[in-house]
């Protein structure tokens, strides 16, 4: 239990060496390694952060980009949809213009070929009724035709309404003398008589009555006296009949 | 039994003509020894020191051993153990290695004499006021011998004295009888009861080196603690949880490694 001073000295001394020894040696590079690792590590973990919210930034950046070009794809699609579908309509409305021209078309020329078909009906129609008129008057009654419708038209003349005979004879007797006779057929010379002998009968007249021939007077006669126009003809019954006709083409 | 020397102080080498006081005993060349392997190993394994995640398996130990001591004194002295880790690092190094070499034949651990421990001690004695000054300045340091009263000064003195003491010798009695144990029992049963001996000599020279390290950074952490009472007044005026008491710690520490 005793104390070498002198050995208690050296190893005051050598303790404070070896603190000096170990300081340099062992603490002081260890833990500047350490930080440096730390600080390497660190620095690692900060590059992958920032590299993970790059990423994630590229990421959004794309998402949102693929929305977009997703958008404008639908909305493309959407106006090209809109734009056939405005075309379809067109192409239909310039059909249905043209389907109706030409059944406007087709119904100008049916009713052209019906007004012609009807118009020569008409005139076959008046052609065969005054023929089978005739022939039958001349086989029952042993007379003429056009001798029998003189005698009629001669007949209508002599029995005018007194208004019309009143206003007829104003005419006259004011100088409107003119009086011809027109007719579709050439009229004997009985007939001329017989219906100069009903003019002058009962009409006042100076000069002689001109007679003149008529296509448009179907079957008929036709006195103009005094500015007045008095007719007898198969007119009438030809419109009844072409009325007729049409309404039955038409169904 | 005639040549076992009670201490390695009188296990001399080489000795002076001119001054017989100057010599060279076993204390002082294994002392040498233990600071060469240290230096040595050290310089060996930190000359080339890796940086990367990957590192020698050499440095990973060395770097487990100080982080080990950094986290000890940071959990003592609640303060950052930079300052503090040459010293207290060194004693628990020095120790630690001069107690576990005892397993190489005729080694015998200077920590066995008193010369070292009471130098170690001595270190220690006279590095606590230093820090003390350093960390308070030496008129606040040196007023806290007079606290509570006057009175407690011869107290407060005789306190730093005996714990020093109590230092070198605790250290001294438990290597030195160690050692003394292990010769006596040689000469009763030579076989396996001294190795028995020699694994649990190993284990106290270890908890040795670890209680030395732990009392000498808590009179450290002691001498600084006005500042840090200061500090956690500080702290609770601005309702802060409580700091940690080192005059607590140091009381409970120490009566646990008194009781070894």
């Amino acid at each position: 239990m005793n104390i070498d001073w002198f050995t208690f000295a050296a190893q005051i001394f050598n303790f404070l060496v070896l603190v000096v020894l170990l300081r340099w040696l062992l603490y002081e590079p260890i833990i500047r390694a350490m930080e440096e690792r730390e600080e390497k590590i660190a620095n690692r973990l900060e590059e992958a952060n920032r590299k993970r919210e790059e990423a994630e930034n590229r990421k959004s950046e794309y998402e949102q980009k693929t929305q977009e070009f997703d958008e404008q794809h639908e909305q493309r699609l959407n106006e090209s949809r809109q734009e056939a579908e405005k075309q379809r309509r067109q192409l239909l409305d310039e059909a249905k213009q043209a389907v109706d021209a030409k059944r406007d078309e087709w119904n100008e020329t049916l009713d052209r070929e019906r007004e012609d078909l009807v118009a020569e009906i008409r005139r076959e129609a008046a052609h065969v009724g005054f023929r089978a008129a005739r022939q039958t008057l001349s086989q029952l009654a042993d007379t003429e035709l056009e001798q029998r419708i003189c005698e009629a038209f001669a007949e209508r003349i002599e029995k005018l309404d007194k208004q019309q005979h009143d206003e007829i004879s104003q005419q006259l007797d004011d100088g409107n003398t003119n009086c011809s006779v027109a007719s579709q057929f050439d009229l004997s010379d009985e007939c001329k008589e017989r219906l100069r002998q009903a003019v002058n009968g009962t009409f006042e007249i100076d000069g002689d009555i001109r007679f003149e021939k008529s296509d448009e007077l179907i079957c008929g006669l036709e006195l103009e006296i005094g500015g007045y126009s008095i007719g007898w003809n198969a007119n009438g019954f030809l419109q009844d009949m072409e009325r007729r006709l049409n309404e039955k083409m038409k169904l | 039994m005639a040549d076992v020397q009670i201490t390695t102080d009188q296990w001399i080498f080489w000795q002076s003509d001119i001054w017989p006081w100057l010599q060279l005993n076993a204390t002082i060349a294994f002392t040498w020894l233990v600071m060469a392997i240290l230096s040595v190993g050290s310089w060996l394994i930190t000359r080339k020191l890796s940086v990367d995640t990957e590192i020698p398996r050499f440095q990973n130990v060395l770097e487990i051993v100080v982080t080990g001591m950094r986290d000890q004194i940071r959990e003592v002295s609640r303060h950052d153990p930079g300052k503090y880790l040459p010293f207290v690092g060194t004693l628990f190094l020095f120790i630690a290695m001069a107690n576990l070499l005892t397993i190489v034949p005729w080694y015998r651990p200077p920590t066995g004499s008193l010369s070292t421990t009471a130098a170690l001690a001595t270190c220690v004695f006279i590095a606590v006021p230093l820090y003390g000054f350093a960390s308070q300045g030496v008129g606040r340091y040196l007023k806290h011998y007079i606290q509570p009263t006057p009175l407690m000064l011869p107290f407060n003195i005789i306190g730093e004295l005996s714990r020093t003491l109590a230092l070198a010798v605790r250290l001294y009695g438990n290597m030195m009888s160690g050692t003394v144990i292990a010769a006596i029992l040689i000469g009763f049963v030579p076989l396996f009861v001294p190795v028995l001996m020699q694994i649990l000599g190993l284990l106290t020279g270890m908890i040795q080196a670890y209680i030395f390290a732990v009392l000498a950074m808590v009179y450290i952490a002691s001498a600084t603690k006005v500042q840090q009472q200061a500090e956690s007044d500080d702290a609770k005026k601005q309702g802060d949880p409580p700091q940690y008491n080192s005059e607590t710690e140091e009381q409970s520490t120490g009566d646990n490694h008194e009781q070894q």
